[in-house]
C-alpha cells in the first residue's frame, strides 16, 4: 500500500519541504484505527489535508467514511493513532473547526425554529450559561440568508422540507466561522436547488482559505464540486488532487467489484469528461 | 378570623400548595423528558429512587434531609447507568432494559422498607401520597406516624409545614437550574454531536437531568406518591408539546400546566365531591392525575395546530378544495365535449364519484359566481370558464410530462394527474416545466404554446 504515500501530497506544497505532519496542515491523521468492538473499521489510515481545499471522502456503504469523521472529531475513541489539527490537538483547537452531522442524525420535531438551531453553531463563541446576544441572533440571521432561507427562520424545523432543513445545518456551520469543516453527506438527498446553495457556500469557503471535508456518496460529482478526494475502504486506497487520484482504477479497488454499475461513470472521469448529472431541474 | 377561612388555612392551604410545588418541581424535568423522548427515565428514576431513600435512612440511622436526597440521586443515576450497560451488553431495547432495571429497584426499596422495623413508611403513603394530610396546625407528638411531621420544627403554630418549603425549595432550584442551563440542554438534547464537538458533554446534561428528576420525584414522593409522581412528570410536558413549537416556551408552559394539574387536582380531590353532595373527598393525588390526562385530552382535540380537530378542519379543507376544482373540472370537460346544454348533478356525481359533497360544492361555487344553473343542468359562467381552464390545462400538461418524461404509457397517466393537478405552492398552481399543446390523449391542451411553460 505504499501507492498511498506518493499520492498524498497536498495541491499547494510538496511532500520535501515540510516534514511528514505539518503545522501548516489543518488535518494531520497518523496510523488512526478504530474499531468497533473486535471488527475494525478504519485501519491505519495515515492523512494530510491540504489547507484551503474542498475534499471528498468517498467509498462503498460501510468504508469508514462517517467514521474517519466522527474518530478525527473525538466523538469516538480510536483504537490507535493520533489526529492534529494545525499540529496541535482538538481540544485546544475546537473553535476553528466545524461540524455538519448527517441530516438523520437528529430529532426534525424537536420544538425549536430555524434561526434557533443556526445559534448553535455561535455556542462557542457565546460561551456556556450565557444568553444568545442580538449581536450573535443578527450574525446566525445572515446566515440564514447565505443559504436562502432569511425569510424561514422564525419556522419550525419540522416544517422545513428536507433540502431547508440541510441547508439549515450548512447555515449553522457558516455561523460557527470556522477555518476546517467536517460535512457528513450534505448533499444526501437534497433537491437541486439545495445543491446549488451548498456548492455555493462551498466554493465562498474555499475562496476565504478555509478547509471543507465531505463525506459524499455521489461519484458522478466529485470531479465538478471538490479539488482533492480520499478513496477510501477501511483503509485509504488513494488520496490526492482530484486530477491524479480520482481514477478509474483506484475507484474500482475502492469499491471491489462493486463498481461495475459505475464504470461507464468512471471511464467517463477517466477520460476527463464530467458526466451529466442526471435528473431534471423540476 | 371566620372559621371557613382558617379551616382553609390549617387544612387545604399547605396541602394546596404541596401538590402545586409539586406540579412545577415535576412539571419541568419532565417536560425536558418528554422533549427528549425518554419519558421513560421519569417513570423508572422515580420508582428507582425508592431503594436510595429508605438505603440512605438505613445507613444513617437519621431522617436527614440531604442524606435522603442524595440516597435518591444515586439510586436515579444507578438506575439509569445500569439501564444503558444492561442495553450495551445484551442489545435490549431501551424500554426494557430500563423496565427490569427499575423494577427490580423498586422492589428491593420495598423488601428494605419491610424489613427494617424501625422505618416507618406506610406501602399507602408510597402509592398515594399524603397531601391531605398535611395540615397547619400545631405538631402532634413529634416521632409519630409520619416523618415529615417531625420537620414541623418545634411545632408552632407560625410555621408553615416544612414539606411545603421542601417543594417550593426544590421547584424553585430545579427551575433556576433548568434555566441557567436551557440553552446547553436543548443543544445537547437536539444534536449530541454538535455540543460535543462544542465541548459539551451530551453524557453530563443527561446525567444532570436524571438528578433533578430523582430530586422532583423524591420532593414530589410524599404528597403524591411514587407511582402518580409520573404523571406529574409527563402530564403537562405531553400536554404542552401540543401547544407550542418552542423549547423555551414548552418548558414554561410545561411549569405552568403543572401547577394548574396541581391547584385543580386539589380543588377536585378534596372540595368538589363535597360539593357534590358525597360525604367523602377523594384522593388529592389521584384527582391531580386525572385533571393531567383531562389536560391533555382536551389540548389533542382542541390545541390550535396540533389538535384533532384543527387536523381535520385543514383536511377537510383540502378535500373541499380538491371537490371544488373536479367540479370546475368535469363542468369544463362537458363543455368542452359539446354539451352546451350543461351537466346535470346526477351527471356530475357519476363523473366525480362523490355523493352529497358534490351537491355542496356547486352550492359553493354557485354563490361565488363561477357556475350556474341552465336549463340542462349546470354551466360554468365566464369566470368559471378561466379558473377552470387553469385547472384542465395543469391537468394535462401533468400528463404529457408522466409520459413524456417519465415514460408511462398514456392510458396509466389519468390518475396521477388528476392528484398532481391540485398540487399549489406559495398560492399558485404548480405546472410542470413541459412544453406542447396537445395531451397524450390528442386534446387540446388550453393555453399552451410550443414553449415550455416558465
Amino acid at each position: 500500500m505504499d501507492v498511498q504515500r506518493h499520492r498524498r501530497a497536498g495541491a499547494p506544497r510538496s511532500l520535501d519541504a515540510l516534514p511528514e505532519h505539518s503545522a501548516s496542515s489543518p488535518l494531520s491523521i497518523h496510523a488512526l484505527t478504530v474499531a468497533y468492538g473486535r471488527r475494525p473499521v478504519l485501519w491505519n489510515v495515515d492523512y494530510d489535508a491540504p489547507a484551503g481545499s474542498l475534499i471528498a471522502i468517498v467509498g462503498p456503504n460501510g468504508a469508514g467514511k462517517s467514521t474517519l469523521i466522527r474518530a478525527a472529531l473525538g466523538l469516538l475513541r480510536p483504537a490507535s493513532g493520533k489526529v492534529e489539527f494545525w499540529g496541535r490537538p482538538y481540544g485546544e483547537v475546537r473553535g476553528r473547526i466545524g461540524y455538519v452531522p448527517q441530516r438523520e442524525s437528529v430529532d426534525w420535531d424537536f420544538p425549536v425554529s430555524a434561526l434557533d438551531v443556526v445559534c448553535m453553531g455561535r455556542y462557542g463563541r457565546i460561551g456556556w450559561v450565557r444568553r444568545v446576544g442580538r449581536a450573535h441572533r443578527e450574525a446566525a440571521r445572515a446566515c440564514l440568508s447565505r443559504v436562502g432561507l432569511g425569510d424561514l427562520g422564525d419556522r419550525q424545523i419540522s416544517r422545513l422540507s428536507g433540502g431547508q432543513q440541510q441547508r439549515v445545518f450548512i447555515a449553522r456551520a457558516l455561523a460557527q466561522e470556522a477555518d476546517l469543516y467536517f460535512m457528513d453527506e450534505p448533499f444526501a438527498g437534497v433537491d437541486a436547488a439545495t445543491e446549488r446553495a451548498i456548492v455555493d457556500v462551498l466554493r465562498a469557503l474555499r475562496s476565504e482559505g478555509r478547509t471543507v471535508i465531505c463525506v459524499h456518496h455521489d461519484v458522478q460529482s466529485v470531479r465538478e464540486y471538490f479539488d482533492a478526494v480520499i478513496l477510501l475502504n477501511m483503509r485509504i486506497v488513494a488520496s490526492g488532487p482530484v486530477g491524479e487520484a480520482f481514477t478509474r482504477e483506484n475507484l474500482q479497488r475502492t469499491y471491489g467489484g462493486r463498481l461495475t454499475l459505475l464504470d461507464a461513470a468512471g471511464e467517463a472521469m477517466a477520460r476527463g469528461e464530467v458526466a451529466p448529472r442526471g435528473g431534471h431541474g423540476a | 378570623m371566620s372559621p371557613a377561612l382558617r379551616v382553609f388555612i390549617e387544612v387545604d392551604l399547605p396541602g394546596l400548595l404541596a401538590i402545586t410545588f409539586a406540579g412545577v418541581a415535576c412539571a419541568i424535568p419532565g417536560s425536558l423528558l418528554v422533549l427528549r423522548r425518554e419519558s421513560m427515565t421519569g417513570d423508572a428514576v422515580s420508582h428507582a429512587v425508592l431503594p436510595g431513600l429508605v438505603g440512605a435512612f438505613l445507613l444513617s440511622g437519621s431522617r436527614d434531609w440531604g442524606l435522603m436526597l442524595a440516597g435518591a440521586a444515586c439510586a436515579g443515576v444507578a438506575c439509569v447507568v445500569a439501564s444503558e450497560a444492561l442495553r450495551r451488553l445484551t442489545r435490549m431495547e431501551a424500554g426494557l432494559a430500563s423496565g427490569v432495571v427499575f423494577s427490580v429497584m423498586f422492589a428491593l426499596g420495598v423488601l428494605l422498607l419491610r424489613s427494617a422495623e424501625h422505618v416507618d413508611l406506610d406501602p399507602d403513603c408510597v402509592l398515594y401520597g399524603q397531601v391531605e394530610s398535611i395540615a397547619w396546625s400545631p405538631a402532634r407528638d413529634a416521632g409519630a406516624f409520619w416523618t415529615w411531621r417531625t420537620w414541623l420544627g418545634d411545632g408552632s403554630f407560625e410555621t408553615m409545614p416544612r414539606q411545603v418549603a421542601v417543594l417550593a425549595g426544590a421547584a424553585c432550584a430545579i427551575a433556576l437550574a433548568v434555566g441557567v442551563f436551557f440553552k446547553e440542554i436543548v443543544l445537547a438534547s437536539f444534536d449530541a454531536g454538535l455540543a460535543t464537538t462544542l465541548g459539551l458533554r451530551p453524557r453530563a446534561v443527561s446525567r444532570g437531568l436524571v438528578v433533578l428528576v430523582a430530586l422532583a420525584a423524591v420532593v414530589a414522593f410524599e404528597a403524591v406518591g411514587s407511582v402518580l409522581v409520573i404523571a406529574l412528570m409527563v402530564c403537562p410536558g405531553a400536554t404542552a408539546r401540543l401547544l407550542t413549537d418552542r423549547a423555551g416556551r414548552h418548558v414554561m408552559l410545561s411549569a405552568g400546566l403543572g401547577a394548574g394539574m396541581g391547584l385543580l387536582g386539589y380543588a377536585c380531590g378534596a372540595w368538589l365531591p363535597g360539593a357534590l353532595g358525597f360525604d367523602r373527598a377523594v384522593v388529592v393525588s389521584g384527582a391531580a392525575s386525572c385533571v393531567g390526562g383531562a389536560m391533555f385530552v382536551c389540548a389533542l382535540v382542541l390545541a390550535p395546530r396540533h389538535g384533532l380537530l384543527a387536523e381535520g378542519w385543514r383536511r377537510a379543507e383540502v378535500r373541499r378544495l380538491v371537490l371544488r376544482e373536479d367540479v370546475l373540472g368535469a363542468l369544463y370537460r362537458a363543455a368542452e365535449l359539446g354539451r352546451a346544454a350543461g351537466l346535470d348533478a346526477v351527471a356530475l356525481r357519476r363523473v366525480i364519484g362523490s355523493g352529497p359533497a358534490t351537491g355542496r360544492a356547486l352550492r359553493r361555487l354557485a354563490a361565488a359566481g363561477l357556475v350556474r344553473q341552465a336549463a340542462g343542468g349546470w354551466m360554468l359562467t365566464p369566470a368559471g370558464e378561466a379558473e377552470a381552464k387553469g385547472i384542465v390545462r395543469a391537468h394535462r400538461l401533468w400528463e404529457l410530462y408522466l409520459v413524456r418524461e417519465l415514460g408511462l404509457r398514456p392510458d396509466h397517466v389519468h390518475d396521477p394527474a388528476s392528484e398532481l393537478e391540485h398540487l399549489r405552492a406559495g398560492g399558485k398552481r404548480v405546472e410542470p416545466k413541459v412544453a406542447g399543446t396537445r395531451d397524450p390523449h390528442d386534446r387540446a391542451i388550453p393555453g399552451a404554446t410550443e414553449e415550455a411553460p416558465g
